[in-house]
């Protein structure tokens, strides 16, 4: 029996009549698209919480659609992603004035969720460095007070709270990351590696685990080919979508010139006997390339190298 | 006073229920397919030698597809491509057994044009590189009696043979240029300017106009971010489609990056009195997640834009 | 164990990487190994044995590199002599000509030469034209096709390699009765069939009916399926290919083959399994994904459905 578990993180593009379309456009795309990550070994989906508006609706409730994914191979829906538009008036980590706010939002979106038995509630712990700069010591700390508070009320759910720190993100350098850690209750805060964001803010994904083994609650492996050099982090309106360094940074594990060195991950964790689940992501595949393609390279990297090192 | 107008080398693929097409696959793509280019204002079509079958069979011969052409606004055929980019035991320009099914070949296209005004027979005058070399005196010699003898027949029909040097073909240094240009015949042999293609090489397209303008019939207009300055050119299996470093060799003029002083060329063109049709041309615009339809337009703004104003300041 | 494979032809990678990348998808979707498709020139790199040795340097060297893909191996190839190619001088052939036989001998023995050295077992060949370009009504015809095939059978016999015929629903063989008397004026020791689940029912056949009436000569399968019949056999006009395989002929139908559970689909594909299993057929099964837009996608969908629909076990 593995040790590891593989979830898919669940961006996707298909070409429909009318242009490209996600997987909630229609029942069929969403046949097609559960399918398709079953048929190359996925067991696992991950998913943004508010996605449970149109899944309700498709299916009738959550809990139903976790029934049809079982039907269709995949075991469950494995973490969720927060969906919090950051706006220092109403709902920022570094303010704590709007703390209130983010906790009771996301009890009731947990509280959606109940039925379900999902493992992690992934959160960006900090709004954007454009619109949190400069990054203090307070701004950190008032974020891991939040996110105490958040993980307290979601433990109550069985969900572990858990830190993903986006490129972009105000808490993203080493020092910075660690600080928040330091700072968070262990109980209520784990730690989620982002292996590609992480690389190209210039922290090395598999130090960053070394260090943070103990509160790592999950990953995603991601790859990049590029290293943030122009400090597009906090370039706006959109250090992601509209970088002039790149029209792309991410790529599915594995590829042509990527930067993460998932081999050697993959020993440190079976080093420290990580066991669970491993949620394979590559948003944006569209661009110059395709989710099916990029899905099914993933799962045949995880298969053919990854597997041969902690099976 | 340059009299010039603009044509489109025939490259493109559209989507299709069963993915990426070229518009041949059937008459309602092809259609389409020239409405596009006619509504962004191109006067001529280019294509290739090898297409004129499939076009006959589609519009019942290339005299009634002109027609067509003609119905939605554009003017004519004004070139026909053809190349040899492998050598096989039937063809290869360097290897003078071969000739006759070459000049076969030519006299077919020629033949499926006639009495349409066609103006150009642009050839890639040899094979890859790598089929070629080493690249001598005597097999550019035997290259360009091929090249004379199709010129002299082609010119009979109306049309000039006119030579287009790729990066990766076996005559594009500076110097294997002017021999062979040397060797083949003016009255039957013209110059072909491939900006894209030249620049590549590492040679100034520009500069190449300038000293062989009274041979030039014509140009493809096309752009290019990198320069061969690591022998992709005679890299097997195939220097363009699969030169290690680069996976896209051409873009659309007005790319950013681009390498080509497109406004240098036009005010030399127009300094020189030069009149003809210019060509766009486009190959393998959708590599990388690019698409025909949207290089053809950002060319023709381009043209709209920068060198029609270059043209009217002149 | 069942043997299973799948086509390539749905894909057209050109370099290295991209051809890496569809074979992984080949593999990652629990296929290990592939069935090649005949092309030309430097736009099909694996459309040609010498292609191929271009490209990656022998047999053993494009193994290596399939290894390294996790494909195990090439099951079969397609090849259409009628296929203009610049390899061949762009002269298409036809095996109801007499004169063309050497040459497709010729041509069908690199293909031949190609699997025996690296391990794979079929050559799949378009064994006539199509109907509107040359019917077999006139005397002889018959007879040229099957002289030459058996010629081609018996070279492949020789090297380990079974031929295998693949009749399209353009074919000439689908009108009248040619298929029948074709097969039998084979030896069926040098000649067998590949039975195309799909080319099939757009040809208003049944392809278990098919099977059970001609199990003795099918040494090949390959399954897709389709949504459409021509029912009105427009496969004999004029220029079938352009305005019926590529224009959709009257039925306006703009992609003939679909993915094996698509809705509407003619074929019932795990029932045409299910009978081959019945039988102890034992050749190759090869799935297509012909004319999909997305041919990952239709890898992934066929892959999932085989698998927990049909319950066929992952490689």
């Amino acid at each position: 029996m593995s040790a590891l578990r593989w979830s898919y993180m669940d961006h996707w593009r298909a070409d429909t009549p009318r242009g490209p379309m996600t997987q909630y456009g229609s029942r069929r795309l969403m046949d097609d698209f559960v399918k398709q990550i079953s048929a190359v070994g996925f067991e696992g989906l991950d998913m943004f919480d508010f996605q449970i508006y149109g899944l309700t609706q498709m299916f009738g409730s959550i809990e139903k659609y976790q029934e049809y994914l079982q039907d269709h191979g995949i075991t469950k829906i494995v973490n969720l992603f927060r969906g919090i538009m950051y706006d220092p008036r109403v709902a920022d980590p570094h303010v704590r004035e709007t703390h209130d706010e983010i906790v009771e939002s996301t009890r009731r979106m947990l509280g959606m969720w109940e039925g379900l038995q999902v493992e992690n509630l992934i959160v960006m712990p900090a709004s954007l460095y454009a619109d949190t700069a400069p990054v203090t010591k307070d701004k950190i700390k008032a974020a891991a007070e939040c996110w105490n508070r958040v993980g307290e009320a979601s433990a109550e759910f069985g969900v572990r709270t858990t830190g993903h720190h986006e490129f972009f993100c105000a808490i993203r350098t080493e020092e910075d990351i660690l600080s928040f850690y330091e700072w968070t209750d262990p109980r209520y805060v784990s730690f989620f590696c982002d292996t590609a964001q992480h690389c190209i803010a210039g922290v090395d994904p598999v130090a960053l685990y070394l260090k943070l083994h103990d509160r790592c609650s999950g990953f995603h492996f991601k790859d990049t080919r590029e290293v943030d050099t122009t400090q597009a982090f906090a370039s706006r309106p959109d250090a992601e979508l509209m970088a002039p360094q790149t029209a792309r940074w991410f790529y599915e594990m594995g590829t042509k010139g990527g930067l993460v060195d998932f081999p050697r991950l993959m020993h440190a964790l079976k080093e420290h006997e990580f066991t669970g689940w491993i949620t394979v992501e590559h948003d944006k595949a569209n661009i110059g390339g395709d989710y099916a393609e990029s899905t099914a390279l993933s799962m045949w990297y995880a298969k053919h190298v990854l597997r041969e090192i902690y099976p | 006073m340059s009299d010039l107008k603009w044509s489109y080398m025939d490259h493109w693929v559209t989507d299709s229920p069963r993915g990426p097409v070229g518009p041949l696959h059937a008459r309602s793509y092809m259609d389409r397919y020239i409405q596009q280019l006619a509504g962004l204002g191109f006067a001529g079509f280019d294509t290739f030698v090898y297409r004129l079958p499939a076009i006959a069979e589609m519009y019942g011969s290339v005299a009634l597809f002109q027609g067509f052409i003609r119905d939605c606004g554009m003017e004519k055929i004004t070139g026909i491509f053809t190349a040899y980019p492998n050598a096989t035991r039937f063809r290869a320009p360097q290897v003078r057994e071969t000739h006759d099914q070459i000049v076969a070949d030519c006299r077919m296209g020629v033949e499926m044009c006639a009495g349409l005004g066609v103006e150009n027979f642009i050839v890639m005058p040899t094979t890859t590189y790598y089929d070629v070399e080493p690249v001598t005196a005597e097999k550019l010699k035997v290259t360009a009696d091929l090249w004379n003898r199709v010129g002299e027949m082609t010119l009979a029909a109306g049309m000039k043979t006119t030579c287009h040097f790729e990066f990766w073909g076996a005559i594009r240094t500076t110097e294997e240029l002017d021999t062979f240009l040397q060797l083949t015949d003016p009255r039957y042999v013209f110059y072909f300017c491939d900006t894209a293609q030249h620049t590549i090489a590492g040679v100034d397209p520009v500069a190449l106009f300038e000293k062989y303008h009274d041979r030039c019939t014509g140009f493809h207009f096309k752009d290019t971010r990198d320069v061969d300055t690591t022998e992709q050119y005679r890299t097997p299996p195939d220097p363009e489609l699969m030169a290690p470093d680069v996976e896209r060799w051409f873009w659309e003029m007005g790319t950013g990056q681009g390498l080509v002083d497109f406004p240098a060329l036009m005010r030399s063109i127009l300094a020189r009195d030069w009149s003809g049709w210019l060509t766009v041309e486009l190959d393998k615009a959708d590599v990388g997640g690019g698409n025909y339809a949207e290089s053809a337009c950002v060319a023709k703004w381009y043209i709209d834009h920068v060198l029609d104003q270059i043209k009217a300041d002149t | 164990m069942n043997r299973w494979g799948y086509a390539v032809n749905a894909w057209a990678p050109v370099r290295r990487e991209h051809q890496e990348r569809m074979l992984k998808v080949v593999s990652a979707c629990g296929f290990g190994h592939i069935e090649l498709s005949c092309g030309s020139g430097r736009w099909e790199p694996l459309g040609r044995p010498e292609w191929i040795a271009r490209n990656h340097g022998s047999p053993a060297g494009f193994l290596g590199f399939l290894a390294e893909c996790g494909i195990d191996g090439v099951s079969s190839f397609y090849f259409d002599p009628g296929l203009l190619t610049e390899e061949e001088g762009f002269i298409p052939r036809s095996a109801a000509d007499p004169g063309d036989r050497d040459a497709i001998v010729a041509t069908a023995a690199l293909f031949t030469d190609f699997l025996a050295d690296i391990g794979g077992s079929v050559v799949v060949a378009r064994p006539t034209p199509s109907q509107w370009q040359q019917p077999l009504a006139r005397p002889g015809a018959i007879g040229a096709v099957a002289r030459c095939w058996e010629a081609v059978g018996a070279y492949a016999r020789d090297r380990g390699v079974t031929l295998a015929l693949h009749v399209d629903f353009l074919s000439a063989l689908r009108a009248d009765d040619n298929l029948d008397r074709l097969l039998d004026a084979t030896d069926p020791a040098l000649v067998g069939m590949a039975l195309d689940t799909a080319e099939l029912a757009v040809a208003a056949l049944d392809p278990v009916v098919f099977y059970r009436q001609y199990r003795e000569r099918v040494v090949h399968v390959q399954i897709k399926n389709t949504r459409q019949a021509d029912s009105r056999d427009e496969y004999a006009l004029p220029h079938a290919e352009l305005n019926l395989l590529r224009g959709g002929g009257s039925y306006g139908e703009q992609r003939w083959f679909h993915d094996l559970d698509t809705a509407g689909g003619l074929v019932d594909v795990a029932g045409f399994l299910a009978e081959l299993d019945a039988t102890g057929y034992d050749g190759w099964r090869i799935v297509e994904s012909d004319h999909s837009p997305h041919p990952a996608e239709t890898a992934m969908h066929n892959s999932w459905f085989l698998r927990h629909v049909v319950g066929v076990k992952r490689s």
